[in-house]
This record gives C-alpha cells, sequence and structure tokens, in this order.
C-alpha cells in the first residue's frame, strides 16, 4: 500500500483567500464605521469640562395616552450653569435622549435631580450653550467588538495566507538528523482558546440580557411589597419586521402608590420585547382593562420599578439558546487546556526517537538517547503505559461546530437576502448570485450535515488502552488491557490491530512528496461476544522479532500504531488511532 | 592501498562487515598523503536510502592526533544498539564507518550492518494471516493466537 | 525489492545531471553574461530547473563567482533570518540562486529582486516574466529514455509501463515519472 502526500499552496488560492478576507473586513469596516459615526457626537461629551449646574425644574412627562409614540415617557429638566464668565440655561439630559418605553428610567432621573438641587453637567468649551446632565455610557462601545471580530478574523486569514513559515527541516543532506520541530504547546492552546473564547463572548452577549438579567430580577421580585395598582390604559402591541413576521406584547400603563407618592408603571414581565403568540397577549390584556384595580409588586429599594406578572414567562426558556454557544466555548477552551498539558506529559516517552531532544524524567529520559545510538544496558522498559488517542471527540466536535457555523451562517446570509428574501416578496432573484452561491451552500450543507455525526460521535463509547511494557520490542511479548467506557452494549464488533509503516519525504525545489508504505499489519483482536466487549480484557500481543524499532529523522520514518475500531448499528462507528513506540532489542526486562 | 599519492583507507580486523549491537568493530585506517594532514578521524555514521531525501546520523567521531604524511593508526568503536541497518520498500538505513583526512578532503568508507545477530533486518509486508479469513472464524484463531502468545511470554 | 537495490532511489537519480539540448555550457554562459548575469530558468514541474542551478552553480564557481544559493520551501512566504543573513556581504562577485522565488509573497518578491547587493541573480520559475529567460526546461519521451539508460536500467527488461507512456501519465514531469518507476520496482519480489 502507498500513500502519496503532497501540499500545494499556489498564488492562485492565496488571491481567492485574500478576497475573501478583504470581503469579510470590508463588512466590519463599514458596519463598524457606520456605529462609530452615529455614536461619535455622544462620546465627545467626554472632553467637555465639568461644571455645576443648578436644576430649576425636573419632571416626568407621561404621553402614553397619546396613540403611535415609541417613547413615551420621558424625563424633562431645565438648569442654569456658568461658563466663561456668562450664565447660561440648559435643558438637555444627555446627547440622543428622548424618553424611552420603560416608564420606571425617567422616574429615577427626577428622584435623582429633584428642583434646586445641584448637579455636575459638561459643557462644550467650543460651544458653551451645548450643554448635557450625563454623559454617554462608555459599555455602548463595547458594540464595536462585532465589527472588530470580523476585521480582526479577515487580518488573521490574511497573515496567515501571506506570512512565511520557517522550514520544518533543512533540504538535503545533513551531518545530524533533525527531529521535526513540534508546534509549541503555548502557541497551540493559546490558538485553541483565541478560537473558542470568540463562542463564548457571543454567547454570553446574548446569554446575560435575554435571560440572565430577566431570570435575576425573577429572582430578587421575590421579596418586592404588593401594592394596588390601577390600569389606566392596556392594548396589545403589535410589532412587524422589514420580513413582514409580526410579534405581539402586552402593552399597559398603571398607576400606583407608596408612602403617599404616585407612581406610573408599565413593566407587565420581566422579560422585555415581543413575542409571537398574539392569543395569550389578548388574554392578559383582557383581564387588565382600564379602570382595573389588581396586584403589582414594587421594589422595596426602588419604588419606581414595579412589575405585575412577577413570575418565571415560558418564553423566558428561549433566552437559554445562548448558553449553547457559552458551553462550546467554554468547554472547547477547557479540553484545549487538558489536551495541551497532556499532551506535555506525554512527551517525555514519545520524544524516544533519533535527533530529538532528551526527555527530563527518569526512563523516558534514558529511553530518549537511545536513537542517536546509546550504549550500555538500556533502561528498565517495564512501566505500563495508558495509550491516548490523537485527537479527543470533542476537540473534533468544536472545530466541526465551529466550521460549520460559520460557514452556515455566511452562506445562509446571502442565500436569504439573495434568494428567498426577494422569493418571498415576489421579486426575482439574481441567476449570478444563485450560481455562486451553489457551491458554497452544497459545502454549508455537508458540514452542517457533518455536525450531528461528530455530535453522535461524542457520545460513543470510548476505548482504554494500557500497554504493558509501556514500549514494544521485536521478540518480545507484551500485554494489552483494554476496555470501554461509555454505552459498550451498542458494539458489536471490536477489532484492535497493529500497523508498522515507513515513510519517506522528498523535497525537489520547492515541492515536497511523502511516500507511506504499511510493512506490517496485525490484528490482536476480534471481539464479537457482548459479553467480552463490555468487561473488556487483556490479550497476548506477539512482536515478531524481524520488526525495527521506531525511527524519525528528517526525511524518513518508521511509525508503529495501534488501531481501534468499534461497529456500532446506525450510528458513527468507533475509530480511534493511538501512537506507539518500538524500542531495539536488548532491553532489561 | 596501491603506492599512488593521497590516499586512505579502512581495513577491518578478520574483514568482517556484520556486528551485532554492543560489538566491538576494531581495525586499521591507514593513509598516505604529500604532507602531513591536519586532520583525521574515523566516523562511526548511519545514513539513509530510497524513496526519500538522504538522512545520515555521525554517532562517534574517533580523532587522531600526532599527524605524520603517512601512517598506520588503530582504532576500536563500540556498536550502538539503535537504529539497526535495515531496508524496506522505501526506505534502506545502513551503516558505515569513513575515515578522513583535512585539508585535502581524502575519504574512505566501508559500509557495515550492525543489526541483531549481524543480519539486516528486513520490513517485508507481512501480511496479517486473520486478514484472509472468513469474519466468522476470526475471533476463534484470534484467541489461539494469544494463547500461543502467552505460551512464548513464559 | 529492498530500498537500497532499487535503481531509482532518490540518491541515484540526483546523481543524474542537466543534458542541454541543441546548445553548450559556453554558450549559456555566454547569453548568461550577455544578460548581465540577471536572468530565469523557466519550466514546469519536474522539468529539471533545480537540476540545471546545481550544474550551472560550479560552472560559474570556476569562473570565480561566488555562488550563494537559497531554496525556498512550497508556501514559504518570507526569507528567514538565515536566508537573509547569507545575503549580507554579497558583493559584485557574489551570484545569487534562488530556487522557489514563486513561493515567495509579492513584496519579498519584489524586494529581493530590487536587492542589487550581488553581481548577479538567476532565478528558477514556472513562468517567464520575472527576469529576462536564459533557458527553457523542456522534456520529452526520448529524454525520459537516456535518463533511464543512465541509471542503468535497460528499456527492454525493464517493468513498467514504457516511457512514452510514463511520460504521458505525468504530463512531462521527469520527477513524477522515475518515482512511479520506483514503485514499480518496488513492488518487485525481494531476490
Amino acid at each position: 500500500m502507498r500513500i502519496r502526500m503532497g501540499s500545494a499552496n499556489t498564488v492562485g488560492s492565496k488571491i481567492g483567500t485574500s478576497i475573501f478576507a478583504l470581503i469579510f473586513a470590508g463588512f466590519g469596516i463599514f458596519f463598524g464605521g457606520m456605529m462609530l459615526r452615529t455614536m461619535l457626537p455622544a462620546f465627545a461629551t467626554w472632553f467637555w469640562p465639568p461644571t455645576d449646574c443648578t436644576i430649576e425644574d425636573s419632571r416626568f412627562v407621561d404621553s402614553s395616552a397619546a396613540a403611535g409614540k415609541e417613547s413615551p415617557f420621558n424625563f424633562e429638566v431645565h438648569y442654569t450653569y456658568n461658563a466663561q464668565g456668562r450664565a447660561y440655561k440648559g435643558e438637555t439630559y444627555k446627547i440622543g435622549y428622548s424618553g424611552g418605553s420603560d416608564a420606571a428610567e425617567p422616574q429615577q432621573l427626577v428622584a435623582a435631580y429633584p428642583p434646586g438641587s445641584t448637579a455636575r453637567c459638561y459643557v462644550d468649551p467650543k460651544n458653551p450653550t451645548n450643554v448635557v446632565l450625563r454623559r454617554a455610557n462608555l459599555w455602548v462601545l463595547l458594540v464595536l467588538l462585532f465589527p472588530a471580530v470580523f476585521v480582526g478574523f479577515a487580518v488573521l486569514m490574511l497573515f496567515m495566507t501571506w506570512s512565511s513559515g520557517s522550514p520544518s527541516s533543512a533540504p538535503g543532506n545533513s551531518l545530524i538528523p533533525l527531529g521535526k520541530p513540534a508546534m509549541s504547546p503555548g502557541k497551540t492552546m493559546g490558538c485553541g482558546i483565541a478560537a473558542f473564547s470568540i463562542f463564548a463572548i457571543f454567547g454570553l452577549a446574548f446569554l446575560i440580557p435575554i435571560f440572565a438579567v430577566p431570570a435575576w430580577r425573577v429572582l430578587q421580585a421575590r421579596s418586592w411589597h404588593e401594592a394596588e395598582c390601577s390600569i389606566r390604559s392596556s392594548a396589545v402591541g403589535g410589532h412587524s419586521s422589514d420580513k413582514g413576521a409580526a410579534t405581539y406584547s402586552v402593552d399597559l400603563v398603571y398607576s400606583y402608590e407608596v408612602d403617599g407618592h404616585t407612581y406610573t408603571g408599565n413593566r407587565y414581565q420581566f422579560m422585555t420585547g415581543s413575542s409571537s403568540g398574539r392569543s395569550a397577549k389578548e388574554a392578559a390584556v383582557a383581564a387588565l382593562q382600564p379602570g382595573t384595580v389588581t396586584r403589582c409588586y414594587v421594589d422595596p429599594a426602588d419604588p419606581t420599578s414595579a412589575v405585575i406578572d412577577r413570575g418565571f414567562a415560558p418564553m423566558m426558556w428561549f433566552g437559554l439558546i445562548p448558553l449553547l454557544f457559552v458551553v462550546i466555548g467554554v468547554g472547547g477552551m477547557v479540553a484545549v487546556v487538558v489536551a495541551t498539558r497532556r499532551g506535555s506529559r506525554q512527551q517525555g516517552v514519545e520524544q524516544w526517537l533519533p535527533g530529538m531532544k532528551a526527555a527530563t524524567s527518569g526512563t523516558a529520559a534514558a529511553i530518549a538517547d537511545l536513537g542517536l545510538g546509546m550504549r550500555g544496558a538500556l533502561p528498565e522498559l517495564s512501566e505500563a503505559r495508558v495509550l491516548e488517542p490523537s485527537q479527543g471527540p470533542f476537540a473534533k466536535l468544536g472545530c466541526t461546530v465551529l466550521i460549520a457555523l460559520f460557514v452556515n451562517g455566511l452562506v445562509g446570509t446571502f442565500f436569504w437576502k439573495g434568494v428567498l428574501e426577494p422569493m418571498q416578496t415576489g421579486g426575482s432573484t439574481d441567476g449570478c448570485v444563485t450560481l455562486i452561491l451553489i457551491p458554497f451552500g452544497l459545502l454549508a450543507l455537508m458540514l452542517l450535515l457533518s455536525v450531528p455525526y461528530q455530535l453522535l460521535a461524542c457520545f460513543n463509547p470510548r476505548p482504554r488502552l494500557e500497554l504493558l511494557p509501556g514500549v514494544l520490542q521485536p521478540g518480545k511479548a507484551a500485554r494489552l488491557r483494554w476496555h470501554f467506557t461509555g454505552s459498550t452494549g451498542r458494539l458489536t464488533r471490536v477489532a484492535v490491530s497493529i500497523e508498522g509503516t515507513e515513510s519517506a519525504t522528498h523535497r525537489v525545489g520547492t515541492s515536497s512528496t511523502t511516500s507511506n508504505s504499511v510493512f506490517w499489519r496485525q490484528t490482536i483482536l476480534e471481539a464479537t461476544r457482548p459479553e467480552e466487549i463490555i468487561n473488556g480484557g487483556e490479550i497476548a500481543i506477539s512482536v515478531p522479532d524481524s520488526l525495527v524499532p521506531s525511527f524519525d529523522s528528517s526525511n524518513n520514518k518508521v511509525v508503529y500504531k495501534m488501531k481501534v475500531t468499534g461497529a456500532i448499528a446506525r450510528w458513527p462507528d468507533v475509530n480511534e488511532e493511538f501512537e506507539i513506540q518500538m524500542a531495539p532489542e536488548g532491553a532489561r526486562r | 592501498m596501491t603506492g599512488t599519492d593521497n590516499e586512505i583507507g579502512i581495513e577491518l580486523d578478520e574483514s568482517r562487515f556484520a556486528f551485532s549491537p554492543l560489538e566491538t568493530l576494531r581495525g586499521t585506517v591507514a593513509w598516505q598523503l604529500d604532507r602531513a594532514p591536519t586532520a583525521v578521524e574515523i566516523r562511526l555514521l548511519w545514513y539513509t536510502t530510497g524513496k526519500g531525501d538522504q538522512d545520515v546520523g555521525v554517532v562517534e567521531t574517533v580523532p587522531f592526533d600526532t599527524l605524520q604524511a603517512s601512517d598506520r593508526r588503530r582504532f576500536e568503536i563500540v556498536a550502538p544498539i539503535a537504529p539497526p541497518s535495515f531496508s524496506g520498500q522505501l526506505i534502506s538505513l545502513q551503516w558505515a564507518i569513513e575515515a578522513t583526512a583535512s585539508p585535502g578532503g581524502e575519504t574512505a568508507r566501508v559500509d557495515l550492518v550492525i543489526a541483531p545477530g549481524g543480519v539486516e533486518k528486513r520490513l517485508e509486508l507481512a501480511v496479517d494471516p486473520l486478514d484472509d479469513l472468513p469474519a466468522s472464524m476470526k475471533p476463534m484463531v484470534s484467541k489461539l493466537a494469544q494463547w500461543a502468545a502467552r505460551r512464548q511470554g513464559r | 525489492m529492498l530500498a537500497r537495490e532499487n535503481p531509482l532511489t532518490v540518491q541515484r537519480v540526483r546523481r543524474l545531471r542537466y543534458r542541454l539540448a541543441g546548445t553548450s555550457w559556453e554558450a549559456l554562459l555566454q547569453r548568461l553574461r550577455a544578460l548581465e548575469y540577471r536572468a530565469a530558468i523557466v519550466g514546469s514541474h519536474g522539468h529539471g530547473k533545480t537540476t540545471l542551478m546545481e550544474d550551472l552553480a560550479p560552472r560559474l564557481s570556476i569562473d570565480g563567482w561566488d555562488v550563494r544559493s537559497l531554496r525556498l520551501q512550497q508556501g514559504q512566504g518570507r526569507l528567514t533570518a538565515e536566508e537573509r543573513q547569507s545575503l549580507d556581504g554579497a558583493g559584485a562577485g557574489t551570484i545569487l540562486f534562488v530556487d522557489g522565488i514563486d513561493e515567495l509573497s509579492a513584496l519579498e518578491r519584489w524586494r529581493l529582486l530590487r536587492d542589487r547587493r550581488g553581481g548577479g541573480m538567476v532565478i528558477a520559475v514556472h513562468r517567464e516574466g520575472l527576469l529576462p529567460t536564459l533557458w527553457r526546461c523542456e522534456t520529452s519521451p526520448r529524454l525520459l529514455e537516456d535518463l533511464l539508460s543512465e541509471l542503468g536500467i535497460d528499456g527492454e527488461r525493464r517493468p513498467g509501463p514504457p516511457a512514452e507512456r510514463l511520460f504521458a501519465e505525468h504530463g512531462g514531469n521527469l520527477r513524477e515519472a522515475l518515482r512511479a518507476l520506483y514503485d514499480v520496482y518496488a513492488a518487485l519480489p525481494v531476490r
């Protein structure tokens, strides 16, 4: 069996990748620029010097009775201040403020800025008539992270496409063989954590406002005081998107008294926004007609904050969907750290190959010297070794999900905008766009289908192998203890084999080709009886004395692998590979 | 060696060219040069040939001192345990003793076999006999093979 | 067949030298001189560009040139620190051989071609245009047959396909044709 391998990285593919990256960066820069442009006037106030101002008048304005107002609740304020030796009057709370749909906030502001009080305001040094009581909230700048991710990803893609990499080994003859330098574990871990952290951040960005904050309020509201609320107006609010889908909300305005002071509230439940399902909202509105007196709950620490229904709304559970992204992100980061640390621990044994640096610990250090010509007695090779697969299932799943989400999100957006939306609105689709999207769509579909496959594979039983001794030797018997963890009852057949492969790499000019040839294959286990598969066992391995030790130099290698397959009906099979070492003959046992 | 100038050569004792690991290689290096060399050394090395680019590993170097233009010197080198001489379809690994003189760069090389029993190992495709059996027979035959291996291990 | 007995090992194939067809080495060096020692060797994969460079270099050394070689790797993109260092101290008597300049990024390639520290530069490329063409490497079934004869492989007793078919199957890429023949010999039983 010969497998010819080579790699190609042509200028054409680099240009293609660069165009893709530039489109990405273009999106990010365009949207980031638009956001920044709208935010700039507000954030300029951070450069205005502060001064004292006197609140002449402040009031809560309720315009909910007027139909069609998007922000019916407003905070109006009038204040005086001195700037550049002259007296001025101001009435701006903050740049861009024109009220809101929440009745509590303006009432809180009235309490914060009562008439006759002194407050800090910020005056434009270039035009003292421009003044604000409050500067823009800097946390809003975090939204720029979204376009920044696109730009950052594009830059990274361009860098990786066009940047250099050191040749993995010197071409031509070498007097001293050099093993392939391994990628720094720190870099591997860093890249993995960075990739998964994007998932986690995105997940948290949606999870917190949609689920976490409302859920926290629900819990807090258990200690709120009851009050009598008089319904002033109630209606089912309809909201339609530009795609025509309608959602509904319960729009209420009610009054209540706390300590002799009358407040206005409009919060029905803690879950904000609107959702589908008109009938449930109609029923709620029907029970809360204007003039009705009902029970509401008021925050004892802030009487402006009240709610009619302080329970957990069923729709709130949908807010947990972003949790999946957080789990994938955090789980992926943990898996990367664990896998990197485990790999670093194993290097002590796996570095026993010619030319590799010696490991630091005991037997492994002695074994590491073998390849360059060791003399004297070999060290004890009786240590058992637990074999670990080259890549865990969750790592495979994480990679698959990451790629599938990214590609499907991108392709889906273009497909919706270019094909489905025009069809829905009765327009015509662009033939060019459709043609271009077809191959991408097929790729996206394949990636999508691979996710459930990998997800199913995550729940596969996993082989646990222990080799005794941990390093094989020609002509010497060894033992393999094996068992599966997880739902082993689903396995119908288990097979374990060992393979020895010689691998030769040839470089001429810029191209490099590697050929592989399997010179030894031995099946050491074929199990079909359920009790044997479930319980596992211990098998003897007979290693022919004609075999050679593992060998690794710049261009030529002899590699041994143990392959485990487990057949599962109507489910992805178990397929794992473990690299094993073959020591030279003559060791003490 | 002949009487021509600038020559270097290696003779192994008993004309042996096959050794087991940890055996001592003994021999003589002789040279005849125009003038006294600045350095003469013996190197024990392995090298690969085949479908891949050549790799070379110098395992031991024995330099000689107090050099004259013509001389004979004895050397002894212990053969290492690994890697053994082997040949497969893609890679052959061979051992050699090499003598070089500087500054002229005169070189002599003698190929050796260093392997258990002095016999080069062959990587010939070993077909697992189980592969040819019907699937239903494989578990039973596999168990017999394991029983035999356990007996061998004792 | 054992690897060391295979007539087509990399080591044996590497000993094959470039065969100039229709001209002589003197004429080639004359042309290089006329191009002021800045020229390109053009050819597809496996057509002998690297071999020609390897054979040209010692002839220039005999003429008194200090020949420095850069062998770039696929996808390399930029020169490594060591490669840059090797260019330091290049004077009028130095000629730089660059094998694989296509693998550099456009910017790095432009920088390297602009570098006039040395007395000359010969590059191996797949397409013309970067520097004046010194030589276009071509292959033929006849050339493949000649190389196999030089390797001691008799056409009549040679296993595998004839040279014409081997040449056609690999699109004139002699390196791949020879490697394919290696596999044919490797599959023969051990004597």
